[in-house]
């Protein structure tokens, strides 16, 4: 909710200050004056101070006429006298009733991009004002930053802006901007089109239909930003799940190997996770705590077992200096078959990762393709529409035609491509992970030839020792089986810490899930249509009212995708057919619509929740010829909104007299004989 | 077991078959106009282009053209083809008259149209197409010099 309660321009030349203060109520205001007066200098000042003027096209150069940037005179036949200084202020004041002075320099003053304001005061007293604060607007985050005067003009207003994506494939807030062409109706180009126009270079998708969303609040659009932003959490609780994972795998990946975690987040996960850490030992894969508790039980069988001499025991000796032998040929021969098929793996995963390159660069080529086709006609003929420039045949649309086929189609080229890389993509995956097992394999294979190499030197060196000493080779195995529970312990107690967090994601990840599948559909909610229903009964009735020839006003219906109005007529057989309104309208009837459609929507306001700010500036509405009557009418009709809280602003060049009695008492009548800008009375002036 | 009788007739329809992007007329046609486009003078010979054209067709890019600026008399760093469906579009290029016969350092060349002039100005803006060759071409277009190209291609051969 927001009004504005007074409107103050000031031009300062080196002789005077010309100025005009324009005192605005709640209910319809009408600012009554003569072509070329200043009227729209007026209302643009608004959009002007609020530092709005990109919603009228991306310029941002000062909207406001050379009376208020370069010079200006009095009356029409007085010379002109340059313009040293010039600002604008606004009194606003929301729906708590809140005040605030925003006051924007043009010439001579503060940078242009800078808004001064002033919680506390009136402009109409002239008294003290509140604290001040200054903020920018234009540059980047000034709808985002605290100290944007956006940001600060949104709280204001006690608006929440909803994040919208962009063609960029980015997402932004709905600017203020893109808003405004919905609450005020700018003179020049305001008028071309029934909603809005919206301002394109913001580059918000879908931009009619998401402004209307937000100021009718609809429920649809809620449920939808809901979404994305589930979406959004998703994709990152994947993406930290990616991370912790590839990080347990990197440290699993010196001993052994990982099982049992999926590459996504799994509600099976979630609730009974199944991950598994694995050794290789003695040709097969070993859960690791099954290898610890074995390696244990062989250290304690070693420590109660007592120690020989190397007398006694060197029969044993050399039977296992032996084993230990065979086994180290055994393992060199598997290493080496081992080694042989990683690289065969190797070749695979390289052979699939460049068939993927290839068929990336292909789509994005082919993708490129498509885009180009928005140059149409400026790519020539055989591009645009694939004749032959010189002898006008068609040429099909590749560069060497394949014999008799006949080429896809660019979209079907597109999804072709896209699925061949779903396919190469999953192929490269379980390739990557039987090179990962094959490096584990591998390892496992290295880590036991390494295990029995020691065990053979320090047999061979047990051997060597004088007979009577106590034979070293229990004690070495008991120290190297011990640093081995060791190692691999702690390996265990980080994935099982690992384990936990993993499983806390996949909790989170189900959670969203959940959340996910019990959002409603994307459609409008029982309460939307409501409002919807209300709205176009609303402009139906007010079309009534206006003189809405073109068609009958009930056969005007509000599209239900972004609210445009549509005309529904019945054909030859009685169905009904719904068409867009172009041509079929004539011009002062499109004028007598977007009266309708504007008040409508400012009159929905008053009876559902929505968020329109309750106010509606129109800039001669008088547009296209339109006849008196019906401009009366609609400011009749705009002159019942004084009952309800909400403020209508409207400059008029009509004559005083019949727009007095059209609205009799109702609406609050400012009216200049002259120039609106006029020369303020001097200090000496006063006293005479 | 018993077969029907009168047997279900096979009927065959001729789907159309994938083809690679870089086929594709739009774009090549656009490729074309953005190689002269970056070009000095927005002209270059049709060896130049056959150079570009290979380079940036097969996946090798920046690094070989590296070579070709700063290479050696009569050494081609790489073994280059001549592709025909370039020729073909050099073709469409000069059909749709984006693009007119020159002669370029004793070479036959192309030079673009005012209309191609345009053409390229409006690709250049489109900032989602064509990236990766566009950042290609920006740098080696313009300081591969026609002399580079004769050096490469042996000082004895004329046009190709």
């Amino acid at each position: 909710m927001i009004h504005v309660r007074h409107l103050r321009l000031r031009s300062i030349t080196a002789t005077r200050i010309y100025g005009a203060d324009i005192p605005l109520k709640a209910g319809l205001n009408i600012i009554q004056a003569n072509n070329t007066s200043g009227k729209s200098t007026s209302l643009q000042a608004i959009i002007y101070a609020l530092g709005l003027e990109r919603s009228l096209g991306p310029q941002l150069t000062v909207p406001l006429p050379y009376a208020m940037r370069e010079r200006i005179h009095p009356t029409e036949d007085a010379p002109y006298e340059h313009v040293l200084q010039s600002y604008v202020e606004i009194e606003i004041e929301n729906g708590k009733k809140q005040s605030l002075i925003v006051r924007r320099d043009i010439v001579g003053g503060k940078d242009t991009k800078l808004v001064q304001t002033w919680n506390q005061g009136s402009l109409a007293q002239n008294g003290k004002r509140g604290e001040q604060r200054d903020f920018f607007v234009h540059d980047g985050g000034a709808a985002q930053r605290e100290d944007g005067f956006h940001t600060y003009l949104t709280t204001f207003i006690g608006w929440e802006l909803p994040v919208v994506p962009k063609f960029d494939g980015t997402e932004g807030p709905l600017y203020l901007e893109a808003i405004t062409p919905m609450l005020f109706v700018e003179q020049k180009r305001g008028w071309s089109a029934i909603q809005g126009p919206f301002p394109t270079f913001l580059k918000i998708q879908d931009v009619a239909r998401r402004v209307m969303e937000f100021l009718l609040d609809l429920d649809a659009g809620k449920i939808r930003r809901q979404r994305t932003e589930l979406r959004n959490a998703l994709a990152s609780v994947s993406q930290r799940w990616a991370d912790r994972r590839q990080l347990l795998e990197d440290q699993a990946q010196r001993v052994g190997r990982l099982r049992g975690i999926p590459m996504q987040p799994s509600a099976e996960f979630a609730l009974a996770p199944d991950m598994k850490l694995e050794l290789f030992r003695d040709e097969e894969w070993l859960p690791i705590d099954e290898v610890v508790s074995e390696t244990k039980a062989r250290i304690s069988e070693l420590e109660v077992a007592q120690i020989e001499t190397t007398e006694d025991a060197a029969p044993e000796l050399l039977k296992r200096l032996e084993t230990a032998r065979r086994a180290i040929d055994d393992l060199s021969a598997q290493a080496e078959v081992v080694r042989s098929e990683l690289g065969a793996e190797h070749q695979e995963q390289q052979a699939i990762r460049a068939r993927l390159d290839s068929l990336n660069a292909d789509l994005r080529r082919n993708q490129d393709a498509l885009k180009l086709r928005r140059l149409g006609s400026d790519l020539g003929q055989a591009a645009g529409e694939h004749v032959c420039p010189t002898c006008h045949q068609d040429v099909g649309n590749e560069l060497l035609p394949a014999v008799e086929n006949v080429g896809m189609g660019l979209e079907e080229n597109i999804t072709f491509v896209k699925s061949q890389i779903d396919l190469y993509g999953t192929a490269l995956q379980s390739a990557s992970q039987r090179v990962q097992d094959c490096q584990a394999r591998y390892r496992g294979i290295e880590e036991a030839l390494q295990e029995r190499q020691a065990e053979l030197r320090s047999l061979r060196q047990a051997l060597l020792q004088p007979s009577s000493a106590p034979s070293r080779v229990v004690i070495e195995e008991i120290v190297r089986s011990q640093a081995f529970v060791e190692r691999i312990g702690s390996l265990d107690e980080a994935a099982s810490i690992a384990g936990a967090e993993l499983q806390r994601l996949a909790k989170e990840w189900s959670e969203l899930q959940d959340a996910m599948k019990r959002l409603p559909a994307d459609e409008l909610t029982w309460a939307d249509r409501e409002k919807i229903d209300a709205f176009q009964a609303s402009v139906q009735s007010q079309l009534e009212n206006y003189g809405f020839k073109s068609f009958q006003p009930t056969e005007i219906i509000l599209s239900r995708d972004n609210f445009r109005p549509l005309a529904v007529t019945r054909g030859k057989d009685g169905a009904l057919i719904e068409q867009e309104i172009g041509y079929e309208v004539s011009a002062s009837d499109a004028i007598r619509l977007k009266w309708a459609y504007y008040l409508a929507l400012l009159r929905l306001a008053a009876v559902k929740s929505t968020n329109h700010t309750g106010v509606v500036i129109f800039d001669e509405p008088g547009q296209q010829e339109i006849d008196a009557q019906a401009l009366y009418a609609l400011l009749a009709n705009a002159a019942e909104q004084g009952a309800t809280s909400q403020q209508v602003i409207v400059a008029t060049s009509e004559p005083l007299d019949p727009v007095r009695s059209a609205v009799g008492s109702k609406a609050h009548i400012v009216s200049f004989p002259g120039f609106i800008l006029q020369p303020l009375p001097t200090v000496e002036d006063l006293l005479g | 077991m018993s077969l029907p009788s009168q047997p279900e007739r096979f009927s065959f329809r001729q789907r159309p078959i994938p083809v690679p992007g870089d086929l594709r007329i739009e774009w090549r046609v656009s490729l074309i106009v953005l190689m002269l486009g970056h070009s000095r003078a927005k002209q270059a010979s049709l060896a130049k282009l056959h150079i570009l054209n290979d380079a940036i067709r097969g996946k090798r890019s920046a690094h070989l053209l590296e070579l070709v600026v700063n290479s050696k008399a009569g050494m081609m760093p790489w073994t280059f083809r001549i592709e025909p469906a370039f020729a073909r579009a050099v073709d469409f290029v000069v059909g749709d008259k984006l693009a007119d016969w020159t002669t370029s350092s004793n070479r036959s060349g192309l030079q673009l149209t005012a209309k191609g002039i345009a053409l390229f100005e409006k690709l250049k803006a489109e900032d989602d197409v064509l990236t990766a060759e566009k950042d290609v071409l920006a740098v080696y277009a313009k300081s591969m010099t026609e002399g580079a190209v004769s050096l490469v291609i042996g000082s004895k051969r004329r046009a190709m």
